[in-house]
């Protein structure tokens, strides 16, 4: 019998990014870099445990713009000509390195991974991923959460309350559009909470949520058991904190595991090392040099000296990692479920999803490994999904958490400080005027509520923190300041044809082409009505 | 009779109060002196026990009404409290990571040749979106126009962390102006001025402010505020009329929380069951657990404690044998994305590109009786990185009819001292 549980959360997001008139489109290549590297090796691994016969519980984010662009078929078309590419090419390191055997037999396995990326995405799951992680959730094993239409972080967004019922709403019914029923849980974007959140929550029939540690501990009244037992919100919302130690050991650059040398290097990349005549046709059309996929070097230490990858000495890496991993968390579960008095601890450890295979190449095989070690070699610890732990014990502490993230110091100075506050005004601005707009029109129909539905999508475009985050983080800024302010723009554009009876139906149709996200949405969620109903 | 009352204004404070709960004390205290904290405590049968008996209801009681006393609790809120102290440096790692999504990563050094990068992007046709009407609006076009103001009246204040806060505002000229005139002060020169009021649990009047800050903003748009943890705080945006100093308010803020940096001191537990199989979200039973943990049953050795508080991480002592190396504090510096580069460095490589024509229809090209793909004037071109060593090409090349067969052997040698050379993969 086990004394405590362990939760495995992978958030997984990436920003609407789809742009149909270009052939070629630098910042697409975040999603088509996670497919190959993060979403497919996950979804395989969830293949083999299957097959395998080893029963697992993994709970895992699929933001609704992520969803999207997984149904997109503009970019579903986009990927299986950026991996043929890939293929092609790693059909030629073969060749360019068959005299370098420390480098050839990993030349080899690219041309591997590639070719079973191609399969499974196109062949597998027919371009469409969400009906992978579909399957594995109608299986029980895979718990598949929402998380804020657009990674809108809420925290910010508090004096309009219609913008985060929109927020809530709006990804809850697209939910149902990809998977078929509401979603149980939510990933608040950023682990971003702010007291009150929770009644949207209840609204959309979500009955769980993250947040950061300090979200339950400096919650009020004292948690009891701190972050090893989810609280209740007093909209009867189950609030789950992550645990520090068991994510320390995966994030932590210190003590971490992805830092350890035998595993992959993430910047050396033939995209740059290699000459421009070989390599230009799998980069950027201008030119410009970016991540092939292709990286022929191990992390080595602290030096630019760096030694080849070795792929069968990375995969030991991972299973003493993962053995490691779960010695850890057996030998807290022990201790926790004694200072506890018996009650069965829970371990939440949630990750940015993309830390798995992206960042850090081998950790789908770390999970596999440690999924795998955890049904055959321990009884300590269980692998749990949030809804099924308050399905087994429905009685916790009634606990107000107290406002928090999970960026940089805990609070929202990684979204509001200098390079990136002047995005509030404006953000606001639309939000507001978006209410007005809705409740002005309650009914609406044809090419007026067309653009009133379009102006929504603007809205909730404009306010995906990833934009405030790339700002903050410097890299790509221009990109994010101009998605911001055309989001914006295209929101007063409309604001301004609805309310002078002008609508440009070119216009109209242009953004509708573009910005295409959540094809059924209603802008009757920004109604004051519906936030009160 | 002191005592007591001590006890009832130290109720939350936990260090007075842990020197009251000293039993020792209690001991030393008059059986008066005892019923008095009874009395206070609300100690059932007080007046029939001996004063031993006393010390410990009273003790019990304490710990079942506050629980302060709580082992098991203190243990785990504090170990966690201490842990995410700890801890919040490694929310900047998770930053790294999560930025390395949406970086193209350049590397730490630039490994292309500056002279070939320019070649290319000039004679590569940069892309041109798909023509279709409204190319104007394109994203990276559109953008660039947004308002400067909106023309409205307002001020919004939004949380930083515990101990900040961000206000932003907006004035219109007409507004000033209509305000001016209706406390008749038309025309009068005056500042405009910002204040922040500490509104923490009171209804905001204008006046009753726990304390006031006043800036004056001049032009600034915004303003960043040090401010204390768990309060309420509005701000307001007015005029401050020159010489006579009268303040006229313009517009005053939403109310913001800031959330509080520690753990709570209110310990009142309440809990609350959700059956989730039947009835979904809906409470079946909402009750107090009055408390009253059998204090014996969680008596921990407080040595053990001291040792996990002070050790958080003690239990991560690999069974596995890691080398030492491998979660050494520099093995992921390699990985961090700030890096600090050498000053000067130099690496050196060779790749060979065997490249050439021959008759753009001819049946075959071999190199080393490998084919190699002809385009469609005949050129082939062969890249590849070689390691130190001789090593012949053996091109040959087969007419259409496969009566002619052409053949060249360039033979290639490459040396580099091994210690000097960073092998390109």
């Amino acid at each position: 019998m086990e004394k405590g549980y362990l939760a495995l959360i992978l958030h997984a997001h990436l920003p609407y990014v789809r742009h149909p008139e270009y052939a070629s489109f630098l910042e697409e290549d975040w999603f088509f870099e996670a497919i190959t590297e993060t979403y497919i090796p996950l979804l395989n691994m969830m293949d083999r445990l299957v097959n395998d016969g080893v029963d697992f519980r993994l709970t895992m984010s699929v933001t609704p713009p992520l969803a999207g662009m997984f149904a997109d078929s503009v970019l579903q078309n986009k990927y299986i000509h950026h991996i043929e590419q890939l293929i092609e090419l790693s059909d030629k390191e073969i060749e360019r390195t068959k005299y370098l055997p420390q480098f050839h037999e990993t030349a080899k396995m690219y041309k591997g991974v590639f070719m079973n990326s191609r399969y499974v995405f196109a062949e597998k799951y027919n371009k469409n991923l969400v009906n992978g992680f579909k399957y594995f959730q109608d299986l029980g094993k895979l718990e598949v959460i929402t998380c804020t239409a657009t990674h809108g972080f809420l925290p910010l967004m508090e004096n309009n309350r219609e913008a985060v019922h929109a927020q809530v709403k709006v990804a809850a019914e697209d939910y149902k559009r990809h998977f078929g029923r509401g979603p149980r849980g939510i990933w608040l974007a950023e682990c971003g909470y702010n007291p009150g959140d929770e009644e949207e929550l209840k609204k959309a029939g979500i009955s769980f949520f993250f947040v950061d540690t300090h979200g339950i501990l400096h919650g009020n009244p004292r948690p009891k058991y701190g972050v090893f037992a989810p609280v209740y919100t007093r909209s009867g919302v189950a609030a789950f904190g992550r645990d520090m130690e068991s994510s320390k050991s995966v994030w932590s650059a210190e003590e971490g595991y992805p830092g350890d040398q035998r595993y992959r290097d993430f910047y050396r990349d033939i995209g740059f090392d290699l000459d421009m005549e070989y390599i230009k046709g799998y980069i950027h059309p201008d030119g410009i040099r970016k991540h092939t996929g292709i990286k022929y070097y191990k992390i080595t230490g602290k030096t630019d000296n760096k030694q080849p990858y070795n792929h069968f000495e990375a995969d030991a890496a991972a299973a003493e990692h993962a053995s490691n991993f779960l010695f850890n968390r057996e030998k807290q579960v022990e201790y926790l479920y004694d200072v506890m008095g018996g009650k069965k601890p829970l371990i939440i450890s949630p990750y940015d999803a993309e830390l798995y295979g992206h960042w850090w190449f081998e950790g789908p095989k770390f999970l596999e490994n440690l999924i795998r070690k955890a049904y055959y070699d321990q009884d300590t610890v269980r692998l749990v999904n949030p809804y099924e732990y308050l399905q087994d014990n429905p009685t916790n502490q009634v606990v107000t958490p107290s406002m928090s993230s999970w960026g940089n110091k805990g609070y929202n100075e990684v979204w509001l400080e200098g390079s990136n506050d002047w995005v509030y005004p404006h953000l606001h601005k639309v939000a507001d005027r978006m209410v007005e707009l809705a409740n002005k029109f309650t009914y609406a129909d044809d090419v007026l509520r067309r653009a009133l539905n379009q102006a929504a999508r603007e809205v909730l475009l404009a306010q995906s923190s990833d934009w405030a985050f790339i700002m903050k983080t410097g890299t790509m800024v221009e990109y994010a300041n101009r998605r911001t302010k055309s989001h914006v723009t295209r929101f007063n554009n409309l604001y301004d044809m609805i309310l002078g009876n002008c609508i440009d139906t070119g216009y109209l149709a242009d953004l509708e082409f573009k910005d295409n996200i959540f094809p059924n949405i209603d802008y009757t969620v920004y109604q004051t009505a519906d936030l009160t109903r | 009779m002191g005592l007591a009352v001590l006890i009832a204004s130290r109720l939350y404070n936990r260090k007075g109060f842990k020197m009251i709960y000293e039993e020792d004390q209690l001991n030393k205290l008059t059986k008066f002196e005892l019923l008095d904290i009874a009395t206070e405590l609300d100690v059932k049968y007080r007046t029939r026990m001996a004063k031993p008996l006393l010390v410990e209801s009273i003790l019990a009681e304490i710990a079942i009404k506050k629980k302060d006393f709580d082992p098991q609790k203190e243990v785990i809120l504090d170990e966690q409290e201490k842990n995410r102290q700890l801890d919040i440096d490694s929310a900047k790692d998770r930053e790294a990571v999560h930025a390395s999504k949406y970086t193209k990563a350049e590397p730490k050094q630039k490994l292309a040749l500056e002279v070939d990068e320019k070649e290319v992007v000039a004679e590569t046709v940069v892309e041109k979106p798909v023509e279709y009407g409204y190319n104007k609006f394109d994203t990276l076009n559109d953008s660039v126009h947004v308002p400067f103001a909106y023309g409205d009246d307002k001020v919004i204040a939004m949380v930083v962390d515990p101990t900040h806060i961000h206000v932003y505002w907006e004035t219109t000229q007409g507004t000033q102006q209509r305000l001016l005139k209706e406390s008749g002060y038309e025309g009068s020169g005056f500042d405009l001025v910002l204040k922040l009021f500490d509104v923490t649990d009171i209804d905001f009047n204008g006046v009753n402010a726990w304390s006031e800050q006043e800036l004056n903003v001049g032009y600034s748009r915004n303003w960043y505020f040090s401010v204390t943890a768990n309060r309420s705080y509005c701000a307001e945006i007015g005029m401050k009329i020159h010489g006579s100093g009268k303040y006229i308010r313009i517009v005053r803020s939403n109310i913001i929380e800031t959330p509080r940096d520690s753990v709570s001191d209110f310990y009142d537990e309440e809990w609350m069951m959700i059956d989730f199989n039947n009835n979904k979200n809906i409470y079946s039973e909402l009750y107090r657990l009055s408390g009253g943990y059998d204090m014996k049953r969680y008596q921990l050795n407080s040595a053990f404690i001291t040792e996990r508080v002070e050790k958080p991480y003690e239990f991560k002592v690999p069974t596995v044998s890691l080398s030492s190396d491998s979660l050494s504090s520099s093995s992921l510096s390699s990985q961090s994305l700030v890096k600090k580069q050498k000053d000067f460095w130099l690496w050196v490589d060779t790749e060979l590109i065997v490249y050439g024509q021959t008759k753009a229809d001819a049946k075959e090209l071999t190199i080393n009786g490998e084919n190699v793909k002809l385009d469609k004037e005949g050129r082939f071109r062969l890249h590849m990185a070689l390691p130190n060593g001789e090593y012949p090409f053996q091109v040959r090349a087969v007419s259409k009819c496969g009566d002619m067969v052409e053949e060249v052997t360039p033979k290639v040698i490459r040396f580099m001292e091994q210690e000097k050379v960073r092998t390109k993969g």
